[in-house]
């Protein structure tokens, strides 16, 4: 035991040993083999600079436009004389080798006078063009922006800023990861969201100890409240007008570079199940869509294992109309309710899988395959009762309306365990499961807010914009889960004396 | 903690995992009971479980319209008086049988005679069975009923509910075993049944079984059914055929009939009942020369007084027999301050029943 | 005497409402028609009503002990003993409430477990099950107060259902039933407001959780609301009980409501199966909270840490459900458990109330 964990000590410092560069020159031996590495001496008449940049980083076209022809011009004959000239705003002169490094690395220019010579200037040049802002692709909406988040960090955050032209919409620039160093940036509203929520955020991001971050998500499972909860604690979504949405309310938005979506926190559960769809519809109408969407989450995670509980155990529950049916669809099915519907649910795990993983074209082909052959011939096989098809692929279905794919996985992975139960103890193993589960929400916090807030703790505001979405109107408070900085959207007040007295009768 | 406390949790799963099954297709579902007295505390008893099987091709995924019919499951055998036949025939079965479908226990006549304490008495105690089965007297022997061939394809315990059920909605007392042991077991009144009888390859229903207590004491024919009915629920639909003139028929389709009971002097030696029928209804069926010849208040006075008139008789007939499925003491009780239930059984046959009807005909159709 | 309790930890004061209702909401809902029927007849309404109303009362006297505690530090059941008794006294005392804890969560959580034997599954281990609930329960209760509170109220939003079925479903009662009203004698109406004490048992638990209300003034309101709305949620079910069944036969039955619900919902058949399951959420925030409270106190009483306690006592269930094995040792338990309640609704509170009246008294004529 004990060998092993100095072994493991010492495993550690030797990876973590000194490999950062000490000088400019260091750097350069290091780098110079790269292929993309670009490292040469400018011989102008009359003035010699050594330029490097990497070409994989920066556009090469804007560094021959922009640095280039100035460089030959008459006047330049020292740095200082380049820093002056360039028409480029935030020109760093610096001789401290870790941010030459960092510079260099993204997309900056480095020019020095000799090469090996500490004092450089770093020059920020345009990055090469990544994807372009397209409509987003899982949170799709029929009517609404069609914007959607892309990776570029800088591009992110311009679709938020430019929702929320405010002095006091603050971004905070975090850098995280020991060897990635990506960057990840804060964006809330002074005054709005609550300071004490973004303190908890800055301070959970800043203590991160991670070698690298690649996306979002992964960030969102560092900083969750529970990490081995199944559910997710932070909505993230690909929508720049959700986020800046949730930015008004006094949520905190998260944006990671290289990460197509941005996450939003604190949240609670029942924001994963309202698309933003919602408020683009009449607020009865957005309602309705609510309450259908959760009410088939509901039975979607527990129709499989309801009937599994009632067909092995509670036969007297069933209608006596529906009885004769039932017992047919089974008779020729030779396994137990519960093997019959764990095939039918990892089936469609496996097509579910498949559809995800191959590319579009041939995933609809799978879906046609799965939903057509394999499930009339496992029927015709005898291997499972049509019944249980139809509800299986129902609450599949059910699972697919959530508009949150993180949250959709949770759902579809809460059948398992009912399942199990209900196969086990019918109907009041399957109870004691779901209140297990009922339990795990209770105790679950998102930022070290409630969870399942308007729930428990019972806030009536809050129900407002929860299950049913009222009328804008009908809102005027900010989530009360998030304790706003202020808590009013809009002056009640106001309202009525600009709406003017209400009309005293018919036809007056 | 949780890493120990998740190993106890799957532990107690797994192992509380040992009940027994159910599944629906590895059972038999027992879905009527027939008793049949053989005298000396002997009973004969059938039971029939529907066997569902798949009709058309093998793994044709039994679509289509199951039919039913196709092989019906029947066990008979005697035993003593009492006994769940369910356990009785466990023997006899290829799979278990389950009593929670049970749906109509049926009665002959002589059992019922002998009196059916312990077959009610076992059926409360028993919480698998529903409070909504049906209960019924068999004119004949239930065996054969259970176990005859019938026009209809369809089981016959459901073909026996549903016909009880139906009827129920027309002119019978609705009446399912929550309301034969609300009046076995409740003080000053008595349980009926509906009397069924096979003929030929139909059922019908036969009338009203009357009980004292457990045992049968009278029945009250089909046609009386009605008045029955009328003294003891309000009801809104069901038919009284009344005859206006010799062979001039009018038929009384109700709407709406309702009752109200009035009594005085109930802890007196001869308690004063008097019952308040109204009944609204609408004539469709009317011999010629009745509806549109006749006024028609004359044939409401007429059908006022044949119903007061069989109201009075069959409640005479009751108190004669000292039966009170109209459970008539009870609505005494509830009208009367510390009622004197002791003597009540003695005071029942002296109390003076009255009873006026009220009928509304509104419409009489869509001709003149 | 006791560590102040942090404001996070506390519950808002509409806690005071979800708690005291969940508590009452207990198995002796199933029975009390039975139960108080055999001695007041069909007018069993009225002393369900009655004790409704005084429960309001004891209350009322719970809250006046417990905010002139309040001055004191910790305001809960044990140190009010301990100061009005002296250590070694006070002490002792403290045991009482403690058993009565444990027979309040063990004594429902084994009678539910014998409703589901009966109704579902005959041959349930009780251990097992036992095991796989108590450890929910200590799921639950690690998580504090906040977390058994929330747990009563997600109890009080499954019950809204109930509360309104005993609206709707008048099939098949029989008016006349209840009537003549105050047709029984003071003697019968008393005797069947004693037997009422069975399912108002959950009533003086606000001796526990009192030092964790916040701004208490404001709770207070809401404790009675909810007493009244239990009230209110007994005397319809009792009333359609009432309505529904003869009275001969409601003596027949262990557990009227249970037969009552058999024929509730007209296309689904044995819907009873059901609500043996969803009284699986009545249970729960009761033996919840005496877990919660059990351990709490034997941390008051025995110095343990609450953590440690609650281990114990949740052990201490399991071995006792396995040691009571068959129905009529639980109905003996049921019926000591339901005598001590009495007891200490009629005669511990009012006794303290006077107490500490004289107490204060004195202490101000000495000071």
């Amino acid at each position: 035991m004990f060998g092993k964990k100095s072994w493991k000590k010492k495993r550690l410092q030797e990876v973590s040993g000194d490999l950062n560069p000490k000088t400019v020159a260091d750097l350069y031996a290091q780098l110079k083999d790269y292929p993309d590495f670009t490292h040469f001496e400018y011989k102008g008449s009359r003035f010699h600079c050594w330029i490097s940049f990497f070409r994989s980083l920066v556009d090469v076209d804007y560094v021959h436009r922009d640095i280039l022809s100035y460089l030959s011009e008459q006047s330049v004959h020292s740095l200082s004389d380049i820093q002056n000239r360039l028409p480029i705003e935030k020109l760093i002169r610096t001789k401290d080798v870790s941010e030459i490094q960092s510079k260099l690395l993204r997309n900056y220019v480095i020019i020095q006078e000799k090469e090996h010579d500490p004092d450089c200037l770093i020059v920020p040049m345009i990055p090469i063009v990544r994807r372009q802002v397209v409509q987003p692709e899982i949170e799709t909406s029929i009517i609404g922006p069609k914007e959607g988040f892309v990776e570029a960090l800088d591009v992110n955050l311009s679709l938020v800023r430019q929702r929320i032209p405010i002095p006091q919409c603050s971004v905070e620039e975090v850098t995280v990861g020991k060897i990635s160093n990506t960057r990840v940036s804060l964006i809330y509203i002074e005054g709005i969201a609550n300071e004490e929520n973004v303190n908890t955020v800055r301070q959970r991001i800043r203590d991160l100890e991670v070698s690298s971050l690649i996306d979002v998500t992964m960030l969102a499972d560092l900083i969750s409240d529970n990490c081995h909860s199944p559910f997710p604690q932070f909505i993230d979504t690909e929508r720049p007008d959700r986020a800046a949405g949730a930015v008004y309310e006094g949520k905190i938005a998260v944006l990671v570079d290289g990460s197509p979506s941005a996450l939003i926190l604190p949240s609670t559960i029942v924001e994963f199940f309202s698309a933003f769809d919602d408020y683009f519809l009449a607020w009865h109408i957005g309602s309705g869509y609510r309450l259908i969407r959760l009410f088939f989450v509901v039975l979607s995670s527990v129709a499989p294992s309801l009937y599994v509980a009632v067909l092995t155990y509670h036969y007297q529950l069933i209608p006596k109309e529906l009885l004769g049916s039932l017992i047919l669809s089974r008779s020729i099915v030779p396994f137990d309710p519960i093997m019959e519907a764990l095939i039918l649910e990892v089936m469609i795990e496996l097509l579910r899988e498949a559809g995800a993983r191959l590319p579009t074209k041939v995933g609809q082909t799978i879906g046609i395959v799965g939903g057509i052959v394999i499930g009339t011939a496992s029927v015709q096989a005898g291997l499972t009762s049509n019944v249980l098809l139809i509800i299986v692929a129902m609450s599949a279905l059910g699972s697919f309306i959530t508009p949150n794919y993180r949250m959709a996985t949770t759902i579809r992975f809460l059948r398992f365990p009912f399942l199990i139960s209900a196969g086990v103890l019918g109907l009041p193993g399957l109870a004691l499961c779901i209140t297990f589960f009922i339990c795990h929400l209770l105790k679950l916090t998102s930022l070290g807010r409630p969870y399942i807030e308007p729930i428990y703790p019972l806030r009536v505001t809050d129900l407002k914009d929860a299950f049913i979405r009222l009328p804008y109107s009908a809102q005027i408070t900010r989530p009360m889960f998030l304790r706003p900085g202020d808590a009013t959207r809009s002056n009640p007040r106001r309202i009525r004396m600009k709406r003017g007295p209400r009309q005293p009768d018919i036809d007056e | 903690m949780k890493r120990k406390a998740a190993a106890a949790l799957l532990m107690a799963v797994s192992l509380a995992g040992c009940v027994p099954t159910n599944i629906i297709d590895d059972i038999l579902m027992v879905e009527a009971e027939g008793y049949d007295y053989l005298g000396n505390g002997r009973v004969y008893g059938t039971v029939t479980m529907p066997n569902y099987v798949a009709g058309g091709a093998q793994g044709a995924g039994g679509g289509g319209v199951p039919t039913t019919a196709a092989m019906m499951w029947l066990a008979e055998g005697a035993t003593y008086d009492g006994k769940s036949l369910v356990d009785k025939f466990q023997s006899k079965g290829q799979r278990p049988l389950r009593v929670g479908k049970l749906r109509v226990m049926l009665f002959d006549k002589e059992y019922a005679k002998h009196g059916l304490k312990k077959q009610i008495e076992f059926r409360n105690r028993d919480p698998d069975t529903a409070r909504d089965l049906y209960l019924a007297v068999v004119d004949g022997s239930a065996n054969k009923l259970l176990s005859g061939k019938y026009q209809t394809a369809i089981p016959i315990s459901r073909y026996v509910s549903d016909m009880i059920d139906q009827n129920q909605n027309q002119n019978y007392p609705t009446n399912d075993a929550h309301d034969v042991f609300f009046s076995y077991y409740g003080n000053y009144m008595d349980p009926f049944m509906p009397m069924i009888k096979k003929r030929g390859k139909h059922l019908e229903m036969q009338g009203l079984a009357l009980f004292k207590k457990d045992k049968y004491a009278l029945s009250i024919p089909e046609r009386d059914a009605f008045v029955f009915k009328m003294l003891y629920e309000p009801f809104n639909q069901g038919v009284y055929d009344y005859e206006f003139m010799p062979r001039k028929h009018v038929a009384l389709r109700n709407v709406n009939a309702r009752v109200q009971y009035r009594v005085r002097n109930g802890n007196g030696a001869e308690p004063d009942i008097k019952a308040k029928v109204s009944i609204e209804g609408q004539v469709r069926q009317a011999a010629p020369g009745t509806i549109g010849e006749v006024p028609i208040e004359e044939i409401e006075d007429g059908m006022e007084k044949e119903l007061e008139q069989k109201a009075a008789e069959m409640v005479g007939k009751f108190q004669k027999k000292s039966i009170d499925p109209l459970r008539l003491g009870d609505r005494v009780r509830s009208f009367t301050r510390r009622f004197d239930g002791d003597t009540w059984q003695d005071r029942y046959p002296n109390a003076h029943f009255h009873c006026s009807v009220q009928i509304d005909i509104n419409q009489t159709g869509i001709s003149r | 005497m006791s560590q102040k309790i942090s404001e996070a930890n506390k519950i808002s004061p509409i806690g005071a409402f979800f708690l005291p209702h969940s508590m009452e909401l207990g198995v002796g809902a199933l029975s009390i028609h039975r139960i108080v029927s055999q001695y007041s007849g069909h007018d069993a309404w009225i002393p369900v009503l009655l004790f409704g109303l005084s429960t309001v009362g004891l209350m009322w006297m719970a809250f006046r002990l417990l905010e002139k505690e309040r001055a004191n530090g910790g305001s809960d059941i044990f140190s009010i003993n301990q100061r009005f008794f002296g250590r070694w006294l006070g002490g002792a005392m403290n045991v009482i409430p403690l058993i009565y804890l444990a027979l309040f969560g063990f004594v429902l959580l084994r009678s539910y477990i014998q409703i589901l034997q009966i109704w579902i599954f005959p041959q349930l281990p009780t251990w097992g099950y036992v095991i796989i609930y108590c450890l929910m329960v200590w799921y639950i209760v690690i998580g504090g107060i906040r977390t058994v509170t929330g747990i009563s109220l997600l109890s009080f939003f499954f019950m809204l259902p109930v509360f309104f079925t005993f609206l709707t479903s008048v099939r098949g009662a029989h008016y006349a039933n209840i009537l003549p009203m105050f047709d029984h004698g003071p003697v019968e109406i008393l005797k069947g407001f004693k037997a009422c004490t069975h399912s108002y048992l959950g009533c003086p638990m606000v001796f526990f959780f009192y030092p964790f209300l916040k701004r208490p003034e404001r709770a207070e309101k809401w404790s009675y609301f909810s007493l009244l709305l239990m009230t209110y949620t007994y005397v319809t079910m009792m009333i359609l009980g009432l309505l529904y069944f003869s009275q001969g036969e409601i003596k027949t039955l262990v557990w009227p409501t249970m037969s009552y619900w058999k024929t509730f919902v007209p296309i689904l058949d044995s819907v009873d199966v059901f609500f043996v399951i969803y009284w699986l959420w009545i249970l729960l925030p009761s033996t919840c909270f005496a877990a919660w409270a059990l351990s709490r106190g034997m941390k008051r009483v025995f110095y343990l840490k609450q953590k440690h306690a609650l281990v114990f006592v949740l052990i201490g269930f399991i071995c006792a459900s396995e040691w009571v094995r068959d129905a009529r040792e639980i109905n003996w338990l049921t019926k000591v458990f339901a005598e001590l309640g009495f007891y200490t609704f009629f005669v511990y509170i009012p006794f303290l109330f006077v107490y500490q009246w004289i107490f204060y008294k004195v202490r101000r004529k000495n000071a």
